[in-house]
């Protein structure tokens, strides 16, 4: 079954074309990961998805539904952007975010508990949010957005400013919804994560798709062009090994992407320096991210003169 | 709908929890039952000071006159009506003229800097000597002030004109009974009753006629201006702080918008109904619960929801479209200029109720909910077609600006960061 279904989808502001002809299927019950730079198109097609905006071409469906009402009612929705009503208690502010969603008070209540025991909550939930840690706050905002039990949950940028106790917590919970079959689709600037959560992966670049697929897909797209590789001595001179067209210095580790055989390429390094680690793998989603994104020499000269 | 009543329900607890609404609602009652009580204060203060006047009689003759008048104003017989039982108090003393009136004169101002005397007069002799140019000098320090200086005069310029009619050996008496004042009585109009009998016209009354209706508009004004520029407030602070769009993903703008004004206009009729119901005790109180007529109680209700609905939509697009307080404040002055046009037209409206500036004023839709809701309660009230135009001239003014600010708010929400020109906001409506 499909979760969201974007056909041919096209968004304009003014003269800026943010969203191209995008086509998207997200399965239902997966962890789908929507990635790409900064102003790529995200946050606008993530929108349009909610209905917050409307495309000016194509078609979406959430369920199988292309009814604005529905598609609210069934869906959690977390921006990047966000904000609680400071004066409003904790309790309120759930009940309020749960009964716009249009669930009735005593759901919502038994929601409220379960996420209030599992996140720690419990002694705050009468306390205003003003009164709250950042951590606490991110986690109630969080919790907000899963009140209603939503089939999808649309997540922007969930695990942005959150320190690594609480970003844990939140793996944890979105794990837990997935469990319980709902679809979760959220946009990331972590491509670990990314390569770590999501079943399938998809990246748009100034509007348009580039990647789609699960990470295996994607990483055998980009062949096996990858080496990487731990050498006692100087990290330059792995740029003059035969067949290098790309060093990546991680300080710890090198990775290397070449063209040719990688035994010869072994030799080679053997040759000149003791070799501690070698391994022929597929490239990172990182290192992919970075070989679409990364702007073009072109791009580079006229920003500088700019 | 669901969703509106449960904005609407969420914004109505925030607005009545809040401790600004409970001093607002106080505030009202409290500002003017406190001005009315210190005004009392004040006057009853000022009555009960002994006011000590020092008389240089040059005639050498008024003195004794003077001071048989000053105690029977002391005991409350006044020359310009009936009895008191209260009120200033005036005592005379009598300075001899003489050596240097100058430094008697500086003499006497210090005394009344010092607080021994309250004022000095100085009656010229040439008064009753026919001399025209004569003059009744008063020194005080106080000129506000106005009961003992006028009381000199008309006590001093009774005695003069005796003075001259005996003179003229006219005797007073007689003069006295021929400048006899007539009274007039103002009275409303006669009118028809429906059974075709003709309607006696009814002594005029100014609290029926002015205080009721003015206190009318002026509540339908306060009304609204406490309650719509919250609005702007409370939608900028969304915006600000960043949960315009956690909402936008559960309602759309116009539902969000729909929510708001329902808050506003619950929280308004809280409002009507806590100060009609004070109204009604205090105009029982005072005879006056028949000049409350129920007509007008329904044509405030009508009028307050347009007028809610008018300028909560107004405030709510300017706060959607603004991203800081600064640029609320530039873009509000304009909305509050348009509101404040009943608080600077009522007097031209009930001087002249049926001008052609009146009535036009009163058809501006901006302003129509508070005058028209003025001329409606004024004696004589508008003819049919004017309340009538005014009406469907409000109605359509409201579902335009409604609909406008749905479209503001629509895009306005998600704007965020740059300062936001008026061409703009026009571009939106129109897009």
């Amino acid at each position: 079954m499909t979760a969201i279904l974007l056909d041919h989808i096209t968004k304009r502001f003014g003269s800026h074309v943010a969203v191209n002809d995008l086509s998207l299927r997200v399965p239902a019950g997966s962890v789908f990961g929507f990635i790409g730079p900064n102003g790529s198109g995200k946050t606008t097609t993530l929108r349009m998805i909610l209905h917050i905006l409307l495309p000016d071409s194509g078609r979406i469906e959430v369920f199988g539904d292309p009814r604005t009402d529905i598609a609210r009612s069934k869906i959690g929705y977390l921006p990047e952007e966000r904000g609680l009503y400071k004066k409003m208690s904790v309790r309120r502010l759930l009940r309020y975010y749960g009964q716009l969603k249009g669930k009735p008070l005593k759901e919502i209540d038994v929601e409220i508990n379960r996420w209030i025991d599992q996140i720690g909550l419990g002694a705050w939930l009468d306390k205003p949010i003003e009164a709250l840690s950042k951590g606490m706050a991110q986690k109630v905002q969080f919790v907000s957005a899963l009140i209603s039990k939503p089939e999808l949950l649309i997540l922007d940028e969930p695990f942005s400013g959150l320190d690594p106790v609480n970003a844990e917590v939140l793996k944890d919970a979105i794990l837990e919804v997935r469990r319980q079959g709902t679809t979760i689709l959220f946009s990331t600037h972590d491509m670990a994560v990314a390569e770590r959560m999501c079943d399938r992966i998809c990246m748009i670049f100034r509007g348009q798709k580039v990647l789609d697929g699960t990470l295996d897909e994607i990483q055998s797209d980009y062949g096996t062009d990858t080496v990487r590789v731990k050498v006692d001595g100087p990290v330059d001179m792995l740029r003059s090994l035969p067949g290098v067209t790309g060093v990546n210095d991680h300080g710890q580790l090198q990775e290397l992407r070449f063209t040719g055989n990688p035994q010869a390429l072994l030799s080679a390094l053997v040759a000149r320096v003791p070799v501690l680690h070698f391994e022929v793998s597929h490239p990172s989603l990182h290192d992919i991210f970075v070989r679409i994104a990364r702007p073009t020499s072109e791009e580079l000269r006229e920003s500088s003169h700019g | 709908m669901g969703r509106v009543f449960t904005i609407a329900r969420s914004e109505f607890i925030t607005a009545v929890r809040a401790r600004g609404f409970l001093i607002g609602i106080m505030l009202m009652p409290i500002l003017f039952g406190g001005a009315v009580l210190l005004q009392r204060v004040v006057d009853r203060q000022a009555n009960g000071i002994l006011r000590h006047v020092a008389v240089i009689d040059d005639t050498g003759e008024l003195y004794s006159r003077l001071s048989e008048a000053a105690a029977a104003w002391n005991r409350g017989e006044r020359d310009t009506g009936p009895k008191v039982t209260d009120g200033p108090r005036f005592t005379l003393e009598q300075v001899t003229p003489a050596g240097d009136r100058d430094a008697l004169r500086l003499a006497l101002s210090e005394r009344v800097r010092g607080q021994d005397l309250y004022a000095f007069v100085e009656i010229p002799a040439g008064l009753l000597q026919g001399d025209g140019r004569a003059t009744l000098m008063y020194y005080s320090g106080a000129p506000a002030y106005r009961e003992l200086p006028d009381w000199l005069q008309r006590t001093v310029l009774k005695e003069v004109v005796t003075r001259r009619f005996e003179n003229a050996k006219v005797s007073p008496l007689v003069v006295a009974s021929l400048l006899k004042p007539i009274s007039t009585e103002e009275m409303g109009l006669l009118g028809r009753d429906p059974d075709g009998s003709v309607r006696a016209a009814r002594p005029t009354d100014r609290v029926r006629v002015i205080g009721i209706p003015v206190a009318f508009m002026f509540l339908l004004f306060l009304i609204v201006v406490m309650t719509t520029p919250q609005l702007l407030n409370a939608v900028l602070e969304e915006k600000m702080s960043r949960i315009s769009e956690v909402l936008l993903g559960s309602v759309t703008p116009f539902e969000l918008m729909l929510g708001k004004l329902l808050a506003s206009t619950s929280v308004s009729a809280v409002m009507t109904l806590v100060y009609l119901t004070g109204a009604a005790w205090t105009a029982h109180r005072w005879g006056y619960l028949d000049a409350i007529e129920p007509r007008m109680i329904a044509w405030f209700v009508f009028f307050l929801l347009l007028s809610v609905l008018i300028y909560g939509s107004m405030f709510i697009a300017i706060g959607s479209a603004c991203s800081d307080l600064r640029d609320a404040q530039s873009l509000m002055t304009p909305a509050m200029m348009i509101l404040l046009v009943p608080a600077l037209t009522w007097t031209l409206v009930t001087r002249a109720p049926h001008s052609a500036s009146a009535v036009a004023i009163s058809l501006f839709p901006p302003a129509t909910p508070f005058l028209m809701l003025l001329r409606l309660a004024l004696p004589e009230r508008p003819p049919a077609w004017q309340v009538g135009l005014g009406v469907v001239l409000t109605i359509l003014t409201m579902l335009i600006i409604v609909w406008a600010a749905g479209r503001i708010v629509r895009v306005g929400l998600l704007m965020q960061g740059k300062a936001v020109r008026f061409g703009e906001i026009l571009r939106w409506v129109r897009a």
